[in-house]
């Protein structure tokens, strides 16, 4: 290896600058509002290309043209925030990120419609000074590169200023961080937003005008590609996305890096973007340990409202969804034999393949939460793998060969499918701990790295060629080399693969899936780990890409990995199509299909059809149509649902029943509790947050059948003495459940174990209703499996029915019976209380930790709490470990009390001891004879006034 | 005793381990088969030609143009090759109008190719092979655009870039004039034989979708007759992101400069862009284009001072003469586009932000000009068969446009146009044949 001349890592490092001020303007926006902007080039390329027509066409005096330029990218940036961040502002964090790519497409499009500078073909894109200078022999710095030298460190001082000294700038991350508690203190977090957005605009627009002046050319202005904005974005993520100071040097340093590869390695293409991809994982490996950056969950996706039960029963309302389903179904069988031209039928069958890779990001980013950017990437992998198996490979080993024989064409599409399902489980498990929106900067970075340079491995190449080819043969016996029957063949896969995918999604295996992308807490309370979770959307949407790349390459028998299909515009351009048909749905991505690949196909000389197929249409959509066009399906659906309950009346009241639901009853018997044992047993609990002790030490017990009550000030360590004792927190002790050491245990284990819990802000799972949600706590009681319900087995089916009705049960046992189809965002905090109760119900569990189960609940409503809180003991026979704040509640329900104060226990024993306690009297109660008074009893009646299935009043 | 469930995976596994293990074997190098199935000695093995034709009547065979939809892409560069549908209905009506060939009339059957569509060029191809079912295509075909119709519809091509290794896979018969880079083989003699890779510090630069090109034919040829190469560089940087493509050519350009390399050898894909970046630094190689008409293209965008970096450069390329008195066939595209009229002259004479029609006009005149030669020599009984047989035998042809003849025989299915040596011209800052 050789170090690069000085000229080299001179030019490295100026390269770098410009990156790392890009990457300043990614985290300047992320920071603002938690957002990824994939626009941040493109937002500077209005003002950029202006500048050059002032200064070239229009001969505006440089500075002038310049200060004007300036002025129009800031005033971009600040429309961008105006007309689509705002109204994005309350949107997932994900929705942002893609609306910036539509964002990017507008900026393109705005500047496709300027005149255009080919004509100036004796001019240079403008700078302040053409020449160079040479401080030594070996260096010559050209007046662009001064421009770079000077401006970019004089704009990230100026940055700086601006967000420490400045009010403005220091409210920035304020707003980001809780708009509310931002707006009580007098900021507005939007005005905050379109200042930064402005400023977005300029630094974009100031990096474009300094690459464009290094590259000079007139007649390409710099657009910038995915590698170059791939490295800015490397360079954010090295800064955890909050340093601009950091992210400017991860620039410099990005820079040299690429200098030091390329100049080593000259043939090596691609070798740089293995390394800048290894690079982001890593750094993005460690920003996703230090913090949380997107916790918000999809309210974007189109909701379909469940049918409700009593409507179940008319046969024409259970088949409505369908309806429509089978008309397009009928459309897509007759329309080949209607339309005879093989060239339309390749269309057709090339939108069938492409709903088909959209599927599996339906599944990733609809159904997981998880944005892949890529994922067209594991379509070209599953291409090129499948055509190297249809087509029989040579590999060299040692001094032999090994020679795999040519697959019949089934056979090599189903093992490339298989294949990258492995492939994407190894890439999911290297992103595991990757959160929301970083996965997206990950799995764009592994897209460039498959089109550079794992697709042109000499395995998946033709012999002594760089093509790809994948001719198709017969499939089942089937001839497929004509274009309808492999239409019909694609179609058939389509129809299994969306089978698969729609009856996953009704079943616990989608429910799961959305819940751990809700609330991953919450999912691994229920037993649901979100790493299997993960791992398991990963394997099956690499999977169902590999198919639908196999079968997009077999349409057109050759994988064109270089320039089309396989491509990270097209991992885009998927993306957009599940937004647009909708995001979540099963039936989104054939929608979207249809509307971006088939439009365009069905309308070929339409100048608007493009612009609507585009990333901007995308835009406009997400705009006013947020759920897609599957949300117009859905709107009618409902409408007709209304229609149908109106007609039969008014909804008879909920069931109420007295009886212990069966689904109370316990199939087989529990173990028997350990002997002489508590049934769990923390001790020396220790958890530390940097340098802050929040559990100094705790050590608690809590006895078979016994309720225990953990008191304490706001920031004493309650809950998070019960997230280490749940395992949602890195502690130091011991726990032990039932006599068993569940220390170094998975929440989602410890739950399996016996372990239910409640959170304090009963958020449960959104974007379900409270059935669904009750079902994923049933999955405790028998898991729903993933090959077995994809494969219809009639077993399944019956499983299935014993869940939805032991979840009626639980639902009714507790009141909740009118609520069962309502999603939970729309419930009132205690009714979610009440849901939550019922998922432990589900549970079965031994323990229950319960984070104040009364906290926003009205206090006509917190009285019914305790007797429900005793029926639930009663009825599970489990102990309790109960936080709260409302004193005569948790006195007269708890056997015993422990009072915490910063992070230690200060008092111990029982509810009349504790009260008395001096210790808890200074520091917890007060000294106030009527509070003390007040703790040591609930209100009169309360105890005997409840009944399990009225506590679902609050509403 | 292990749960079903826990089985599942194993059984799964061990299916896909007997599946492959079923489907593999292991050989020692010595008897490993060549990549098309068997040895071969020939560099050009002929394709199938089955005693079919697709197109054909009696008295007429029906034939796809295929050409690239420049419109589409007009709002975003300036690019314009001439009316390519024109151009072929001028010289398919003057073909007609003297009869046909072989007393069959010439259908036609365009096919503009939608360049910004990911599925344009397959659904072009599709329409004229199967729901059109042409006799043979015709025209202007990117790289492994041909293989669309040759390999996998099995449809007849004149035209195209004929590679060996495309030639290989392919399953009908095809001819050309042009060799897709492959002729660099017999153009890198002519320039050792001047002295520009000899005694030199070579450098070869490359594009990451070229690299079979550097890999089967430049670097053997080069290493066949000795000649040292100090560096060989592959561009891998997207050509549409020119930020990429710049910083990766500086890099290329200060290791060619650190190592002393004095020559540097452009290969298909870098060959405008790499002059284009040496032009900001005061480094001064030779450069040494693989083809003419990539020099063209950098010469056609760039200021008179980037001009300066191809002072005593040479290029490999065919010897053209537009002139219409020399060329029949140009004049009959004049005389039925009057719009052409006296513009038809060689693309990089075109002054700046001018059409460049020639390149339409000339694939137009030289694809059909080769077709009918070829139809011609097969007779009245024209089939696949006929066709290939024909272009075999066909042997010495000139065509319209190129100055030196073409050779089409067994192992020349691309015509074997001799390259030759150009050297640049500040004064009319274009390519001139060099003397000798």
């Amino acid at each position: 290896m050789q170090i690069p001349t000085l000229q080299l890592l001179f030019d490295g490092a100026v390269s770098g600058l410009v990156i790392g001020l890009l990457a300043v303007g990614i985290v300047l926006v992320h920071r603002a509002s938690r957002v990824i902007n994939f626009a941040v080039a493109n937002m500077g390329l209005v003002g950029s290309v202006l500048f050059a027509l002032l200064a070239v066409r229009w001969n505006v005096p440089y500075w002038i043209a310049l200060v004007i330029a300036l002025a129009v990218g800031t005033l971009f940036g600040a429309l961008i925030d105006l007309t689509v961040v705002r109204r994005l502002f309350q949107a997932p964090r994900v929705i942002m990120l893609v609306a910036t790519i539509g964002v990017a497409q507008l900026a393109l499009t705005v500047v496709t419609a300027l005149p255009d500078l080919d004509d100036q073909t004796a001019e240079s894109y403008p700078v302040p000074w053409g020449g160079t200078w040479s401080p030594t022999s070996d260096l010559r710095i050209t007046g662009a590169q001064i421009s770079v030298l000077v401006t970019v460190p004089l704009v990230a001082i100026l940055l700086g200023v601006f967000l420490t000294r400045t009010v403005l700038g220091q409210t920035v991350q304020a707003a980001a961080d809780n708009p509310e508690l931002a707006r009580l203190q007098g900021i507005s977090p939007k005005a905050v937003s379109t200042a930064v957005w402005a400023i977005a605009g300029l630094v974009g627009t100031l990096c474009l005008i300094l690459i464009s002046a290094q590259n000079k050319s007139l007649s390409q202005i710099t657009t910038l590609g995915p590698t170059t904005l791939l490295r800015a974005l490397a360079a954010a993520v090295l800064a955890r996305m909050t340093s601009p100071r950091i992210a400017l040097l991860a620039g410099v340093l990005l820079g040299l890096l690429q200098s030091f590869i390329q100049f080593n390695w000259l043939d090596q293409p691609g070798l740089t973007d293995l390394v800048i991809f290894l690079l982001v994982l890593v750094s993005v490996f460690f920003v996703s340990r230090s913090r949380g950056l997107e916790t918000s969950s999809f309210s974007f996706a189109p909701k379909a409202r469940p049918v409700p039960e009593r409507l179940r029963d008319l046969w024409w309302v259970r088949h409505l969804e369908r309806a429509p389903l089978l008309l397009l179904g009928l459309v897509a069988v007759v329309l080949p034999l209607l339309v005879h031209q093989s060239s339309r039928q390749l269309l057709y069958t090339i939108i069938l393949s492409y709903a088909i890779c959209a599927v599996s990001v339906t599944i990733l980013t609809g159904w997981a939460g998880q944005l892949s950017l890529g994922q067209m990437a594991f379509a070209g992998l599953g291409a090129l793998t499948a055509a190297a198996l249809c087509r029989g490979l040579q590999i060299s080993v040692g001094s032999s060969t090994v020679v795999l024989n040519a697959l019949p064409f089934p056979v090599a599409v189903a093992l490339a499918s298989l294949l990258t399902a492995v492939l994407a489980a190894i890439v999911g498990a290297g992103a595991l701990r990757v959160r929301g929106l970083l996965l997206a900067v990950s799995t764009f970075a592994f897209g460039i790295a498959a089109e550079q340079y794992l697709y042109r491995r000499p395995v998946f190449q033709d012999p002594g060629s760089h093509t790809a080819s994948f001719p198709r043969d017969t499939a089942f016996g089937i001839d497929v080399t004509d274009q309808r029957t492999y239409y019909y063949l694609v179609l058939a896969v389509l129809t299994v693969v969306l089978a698969v995918t729609a009856r996953l999604r009704r079943s616990g295996v989608g429910r799961t899936t959305v819940g751990v992308r809700d609330n991953p807490a919450t999912a691994a309370a229920y037993t649901v780990g979100a790493t299997r979770v993960k791992l398991r959307a990963f394997t099956l949407a690499g999977g169902i890409a590999g198919l639908g790349g196999s079968l997009l390459a077999g349409a057109v028998q050759t994988v064109s990995y270089s320039d089309r299909y396989f491509l990270s515009p097209d991992s885009l351009a998927l993306v957009s199509i599940v937004v647009i048909g909708g995001l979540g749905s099963v039936y989104g991505p054939v929608l979207g299909a249809l509307w971006v690949i088939g439009l365009p196909a069905f309308f070929p000389g339409n100048a608007v059809v493009p612009l609507l197929t585009s990333s901007l249409g995308l835009l406009v959509l997400l705009l006013y149509f947020p759920g897609g066009l599957v949300q117009i399906g859905y709107a009618a659906r409902d409408a007709i649902l209304r229609f149908a309950e109106r007609r039969l009346g008014p909804a008879p009241e909920g069931k109420t029943r007295a009886a212990v639901p069966a689904a109370l009853t316990r199939a087989a018997d529990r173990a028997p509790l350990p002997v002489d044992r508590p049934v769990l047993a923390a001790s020396d609990i220790r958890v530390r947050f940097g340098g802050m002790t929040a559990v100094d030490g705790v050590s608690l017990q809590v006895q078979p059948g016994e309720i225990v009550g953990l008191i304490g000030t706001n920031g004493a360590g309650k809950s998070t003495l019960m997230n280490a004792i749940g395992g949602f927190l890195p502690a130091t002790g011991t726990v032990e459940l039932l006599g068993r050491d569940i220390t170094g245990a998975s929440s989602a284990t410890r739950a399996r174990a016996g372990l239910g819990r409640t959170f304090q802000t009963a958020t449960l799972f959104p974007e379900l209703t409270v059935r669904q949600t009750v079902q994923i706590a049933l999955e405790a009681r028998g898991r729903t499996e993933l090959l077995t319900t994809a494969l219809h087995l009639p077993h399944t089916y019956r499983q299935e029915r014993v869940k939805r009705s032991d979840a009626n049960e639980l639902i009714d046992f507790l009141g909740l019976g009118r609520y069962a189809d309502a999603f939970i965002a729309d419930l009132s905090t205690g009714t979610r209380r009440i849901v939550e109760l019922a998922g432990l119900l589900a549970l079965d569990a031994r323990l229950l930790c319960l984070d104040e189960p009364t906290a926003g609940v009205a206090q006509r409503e917190t009285e019914a709490f305790g007797p429900l809180i005793r029926e639930i003991r009663r009825e599970l026979d489990a102990a309790m470990l109960v936080i709260e704040h409302d004193m005569p509640l948790i006195m007269s329900i708890s056997d015993r009390v422990y009072c915490l104060e910063t992070g230690r226990v200060i008092a111990e024993g029982t509810p009349d001891a504790v009260r008395n306690d001096p210790k808890v009297i200074a520091s917890y109660l007060g000294t106030d004879e009527r509070a003390i008074t007040r703790s040591g009893a609930a209100p009169a009646g309360a105890a005997s006034s409840h009944t399990p299935n009225s506590a679902a009043a609050p509403a | 005793m292990r749960s079903p469930r826990r089985r599942r995976p194993l059984l799964i596994a061990a299916a896909v381990a007997a599946l492959a293990i079923s489907a593999c074997s292991v050989e020692s190098k010595d008897d490993t088969p060549s990549a098309s199935g068997g040895p071969t000695a020939e560099a050009y093995p002929p394709p199938a030609a089955p005693a079919v034709a697709p197109g054909v009547t009696a008295n007429s065979i029906k034939i796809g143009f295929v050409y690239p939809d420049l419109d589409k892409v007009r709002q975003y560069i300036q690019i314009d090759h001439g009316d390519y549908k024109a151009a072929f209905q001028a010289l398919v009506d003057k073909a007609n109008s003297e009869g046909g060939i072989n007393g069959r009339k010439i259908i036609p059957v365009y096919g503009a190719v939608d360049v910004i569509s990911p599925t344009g060029a397959q659904e072009t191809c599709v329409r004229l092979t199967e729901d059109e079912k042409v006799f043979a295509v015709l025209g202007s075909l990117n790289a492994d655009e041909a293989l669309c119709y040759v390999q996998t519809h099995k449809t007849a091509v004149v035209g195209g870039d004929l590679t060996a290794a495309r030639y290989a896979l392919a399953q009908a018969p095809w001819i050309a004039t042009l060799q897709g880079g492959d002729e660099i083989a017999d153009g890198l003699p002519l320039l050792a034989d001047r002295g520009a890779l000899t005694g030199k510090k070579l450098a070869v630069v490359s594009y990451k979708d070229d690299q079979a090109l550097l890999d089967t034919t430049v670097l053997p040829t080069l290493r066949g007759r000795n000649i040292a190469i100090t560096e060989t560089a592959v561009m891998d940087a997207d050509i549409k992101d020119p930020a990429a493509v710049s910083s990766q050519l500086n890099v290329f350009i200060q290791k060619f400069q650190s190592d002393g390399v004095n020559a540097v050898l452009l290969i298909a894909g870098a060959q405008s862009q790499f002059p284009a970046e040496l032009a900001k630094t005061s480094y001064r190689p030779q450069l040494l284009f693989q083809s003419n008409n990539q020099a063209g293209a950098f010469i056609f965008g760039a200021s008179d001072d980037d001009l300066k970096v191809l002072d005593g450069a040479l290029s490999l390329g065919q010897a053209v003469d537009y002139t219409p008195r020399d060329n029949p066939c140009i004049a009959t595209v004049e005389a039925a586009v009057p719009a052409a009229r006296g513009k038809i002259i060689n693309p990089g004479d075109v002054p700046k932000g001018q059409p460049q029609i020639a390149i339409s006009e000339g694939i137009a005149c030289q694809t059909l000009a080769l077709f009918r030669a070829v139809v011609q020599k097969a007779g009245k009984n024209l089939t696949y068969q006929s066709f290939q047989q024909a272009a075999f035998s066909l042997g010495k042809i000139n065509l319209p446009i190129v100055v030196d003849d073409a050779t089409y025989g067994r192992q020349t299915p691309h015509g074997d146009i001799p390259p030759r040596v150009m050297t640049y011209d500040p004064v009319k800052k274009t390519f001139e044949l060099a003397a000798g």
